[in-house]
């Protein structure tokens, strides 16, 4: 379904959009709260692991997904934002990652978990948004 | 890329916040075009020339650099 380019449609001032968001952010952080604490108990069965794996995978995607619908109802302008702030928050992930793997290599760091590099991702985010954001409203 | 946007606008004696309902956009959008932040696509364009009832090239120009 192609995105609408339309100028005139907003979000419209309201609590459903952000009702949306939230929601997902709580379905979000729910399910990876309850898949990791059902894997701390290392059940045995593939498939009782797959699908906790699978819960936690698909109660993330409620965010993107809410998010991407915020996004589809904005303006020209509100999207040029996101465009630019995912731009700066991907370089700022590579180059976190990219330092992170050479103090591995320089024997500073031992071991990263994959929990701290998504956590990172989704904080550069957040600071990238804020910032673009500051920066074409000012 | 150059535009009239605020010599216009205060020619009607419009607020940002009044000719971005105008054309469909927030206050912040209409800024970021008058500091030239924010260059608008051909639709907003189209709408803004609309609103003022010019041509879009009597109202934003191509700079050299552009």
């Amino acid at each position: 379904m192609p995105l609408d380019m339309s100028e005139g449609k907003k979000i419209a001032p309201g609590a459903k959009v952000l009702g949306q968001i939230f929601l997902s952010v709580i379905l979000w952080g729910g399910t990876f709260v309850f898949a990791v604490r059902m894997l701390r108990h290392h059940p045995t069965n593939v498939w009782e692991r797959a699908g906790l794996v699978l819960l936690a995978v698909l109660g993330f995607l409620t965010w993107p997904a809410a998010v991407l619908k915020v996004i589809r109802l904005q303006s020209e302008f509100e999207r040029r934002i996101h465009l630019v702030a995912l731009a700066l928050a991907f370089v700022a992930d590579i180059l976190f990652i990219f330092t992170a793997n050479m103090l591995q290599f320089a024997g500073f760091l031992d071991w990263l978990s994959l929990q701290t590099i998504w956590l990172v991702m989704f904080f550069t985010w957040f600071v990238a948004m804020y910032a673009t954001s500051w920066y074409y409203r000012s | 890329m150059k535009n009239r946007l605020r010599v216009l606008r205060a020619e009607q004696n419009w607020s940002q916040a009044e000719l971005g309902m105008r054309v469909g956009v927030t206050r912040q959008a209409i800024n970021a075009i008058e500091t030239g932040k924010y260059d608008p696509g051909l639709p907003l364009a189209m709408k803004i020339a609309r609103a003022f009832a010019q041509k879009v090239d009597d109202i934003f120009e191509l700079e050299e650099s552009d």
